[in-house]
């Protein structure tokens, strides 16, 4: 069998097990396990066995439930709460202000956690009344929310980021910095486009008639609320970013920080912890279930061939490497809003990157692209994460409709900063080669 | 469904939810070892030779032992596009379909992965590192893994058959 065939056969038969629903773990696990048995030998199963011993000692995959955990913890320590209501007090007399703030809160909780849920469920939940009690448009408001709460998977800590730095095999920790830029330009463009929104059409924004601003010393006062975020993301952040520690260790003291903090606010209840963890272990065996899947899936692949003969394929076709690139993203763009973001990025990084080093890109640079086509993966139906978590703080008179228009925007905003990162390959490394080592 | 199978499927339920929260609690465990290991290593300037390897030895059994009892709780994420516009029946027949497959990759990698298993706990593998310590029983948590999801799909398996959803241990 030619491996043309089997390159056709490993794609298709991916496509048509995923259709049926069953869970993607099983549906790569399972495709694989066929495929070794018909068209290779049976003894190369035990290739899928090494595969799953060599996850389960890795220790920057070990980062992943560290901040999950990290995230769970804050989200139930009363830390962000009080972060909207010092937002609230500095940016509610600004047009449009409460959107704002909420851009700002995003980036400090994406700069804490690794996580996309936290941001969208506590914006839903804390923000979301409050900018419809105001009247803002709701489109904008849920828009907001959305897309600012997606700013986790740039800006580092990322779970995600950890998925595709192991993945592409870079610097966990360069590839983690690395998001900082893109996501203050990603942060930058939405707030940019919600002040212009407010300039252009003042309803979709309004400012309360019985607006009083608070007493300065009641607004330096909900300051406080910033230190301990402060001190986490520096702790975290800095040292990644210094070398001091790696991601898995600073993930272990950022989770020692977050139980503090919910220690002060006296939060740490043992239902508090204990639920924590359940989280936790739900979302790292879902993600480790799929990676043990996907890296059996590219095993075969690359096993039997087919890596090489997609690279002869590219070799063949003789057109510009930006085309290509463009080519990628499309890809990228369009299996995010059908799959599963973890799973997207197991698969196709193995097969990109041989791509992406043939046409001599930068990876950590490819990987920040990435990470943006990922962003509008989470944000666009039908399968976006954020929506399912919008969904569930959906106040009653509001429907999926309005939200997926306020997303519109977003999305569009979310293409430019592609093409941003595109333009501009030195800006968005510059970060990673100011690292030590 | 008969009495004995409706036994039998909330006995696997009970056994694979106890294993999911030995897992919940284990995350508990492995953080203070990563504690040690980083105030041992930049506090005391003395790193210990086993918190890093330990935590990850960790790692395995935490991941495979919490994923059956989410497949109950149906946590693994799948492509529901197709699924969402099937009505009851169909969608009752695709999982009657689905679960046979989850069973047989189970019980293919198990054959594979049992022999592996065992002959590191005959030859008393160890890790090879400064700390070398056994690894015998987390390369164990494999098969056993396997085995538990093997015997969750079946026990889904009985409840879609049966038409009985039973909700009984369905919170975490």
């Amino acid at each position: 069998m030619s491996s043309t065939a089997i390159l056709l056969m490993m794609f298709g038969g991916l496509t048509l097990f995923m259709l049926t629903g069953l869970p993607i773990a099983f549906v790569l696990g399972g495709l694989s396990l066929l495929i070794t048995v018909l068209f290779w030998n049976a003894q190369a199963v035990i290739i899928l066995v090494l595969q799953i011993f060599d996850t389960m000692k890795s220790e920057a995959l070990l980062a992943i439930p560290l901040y999950i955990l990290m995230a769970a913890l804050l989200s139930r320590s009363g830390v962000i709460e009080k972060l909207y209501r010092a937002m609230e007090l500095w940016f509610g007399r600004v047009r449009g202000g409460l959107a704002i703030g909420t851009v700002v809160i995003c980036v400090i909780m994406a700069a804490m956690t690794g996580v996309v849920g936290a941001a969208v469920t506590a914006m839903g939940m804390l923000a979301l009344p409050e900018m419809l009690r105001r009247r803002y448009s709701p489109g904008l408001a849920t828009g907001t929310i959305c897309a600012a709460g997606t700013l986790g998977i740039l800006i580092p800590p990322s779970v995600l980021t950890i998925v595709y730095a192991v993945t592409a095999q870079v610097s966990i920790g360069k590839m983690l910095i690395a998001g900082i830029v893109p996501g203050m330009i990603l942060a930058s463009l939405y707030i940019g486009y919600i002040l212009i929104v407010c300039w252009l059409k003042p309803d979709a924004a309004p400012l309360p008639k019985d607006f009083e601003p608070a007493p300065l010393r009641q607004r330096l006062a909900a300051l406080t609320s910033l230190i301990l975020p402060g001190l986490l993301i520096l702790l975290i952040l800095g040292s990644i970013f210094f070398g001091i520690a790696t991601p898995t260790e600073a993930a272990a003291v950022g989770v020692a920080g977050a139980a503090v903090a919910a220690a002060i606010e006296r939060k740490l209840t043992f239902d508090a912890a204990f639920s924590a963890a359940v989280d936790t272990a739900r979302a790292t065996a879902m993600i480790l279930w799929i990676t043990i899947g996907a890296k059996a899936y590219v095993a075969i692949f690359t096993g039997l061939g087919g890596a090489d003969s997609l690279l002869n394929l590219i070799r063949s076709l003789d057109v510009g490497p930006y085309v290509i690139l463009t080519v990628m993203l499309l890809i990228l763009v369009f299996l995010g809003t059908v799959l599963d973001e973890i799973g997207i990025i197991l698969l196709t990084v193995p097969v990109f990157i041989p791509i992406v080093k043939f046409l001599g890109f930068d990876e950590i640079w490819f990987g920040v692209l990435y990470a943006i086509t990922i962003q509008m993966g989470y944000i666009s139906p039908p399968f976006g994460y954020t929506l399912f978590y919008m969904k569930g703080v959906l106040p009653s008179g509001l429907h999926m409709g309005i939200v997926y228009r306020g997303i519109a925007p977003f999305f569009l905003l979310q293409g430019a900063g592609i093409i941003i990162a595109m333009m501009t390959p030195g800006l968005m490394t510059i970060l990673p080669r100011l690292m030590i080592n | 469904m008969p009495r004995f199978l409706g036994a039998l499927v909330s006995a696997i339920t009970t056994v694979n939810k106890a294993a999911f929260h030995i897992a919940v609690l284990l995350i508990y465990a492995i953080v203070p070892v990563l504690l040690i290991d980083v105030v041992m290593r930049y506090a005391a300037n003395s790193p210990t030779i086993w918190g890093m390897e330990l935590a990850t030895l960790l790692f395995g059994p935490y991941f495979l032992l919490a994923g059956p009892y989410v497949m109950h709780l149906k946590g693994h994420v799948a492509m529901d596009l197709l699924r969402r516009k099937l009505n009851v029946k169909q969608d009752r027949i695709m999982e009657l379909v689905n679960l046979p497959v989850i069973i047989a990759f189970c019980g293919i990698l198990l054959w594979y992965s049992l022999p592996s298993a065992i002959d590191s706990f005959n030859y008393g593998e160890t890790s090879f590192s400064a700390w070398n310590p056994p690894i015998w029983w987390t390369k164990a948590a494999v098969p056993l893994a396997l085995v538990l999801m093997l015997l969750q799909a079946f026990a889904e398996f009985l409840r879609v058959l049966f038409r009985d959803q039973g909700g009984e241990a369905a919170a975490p």
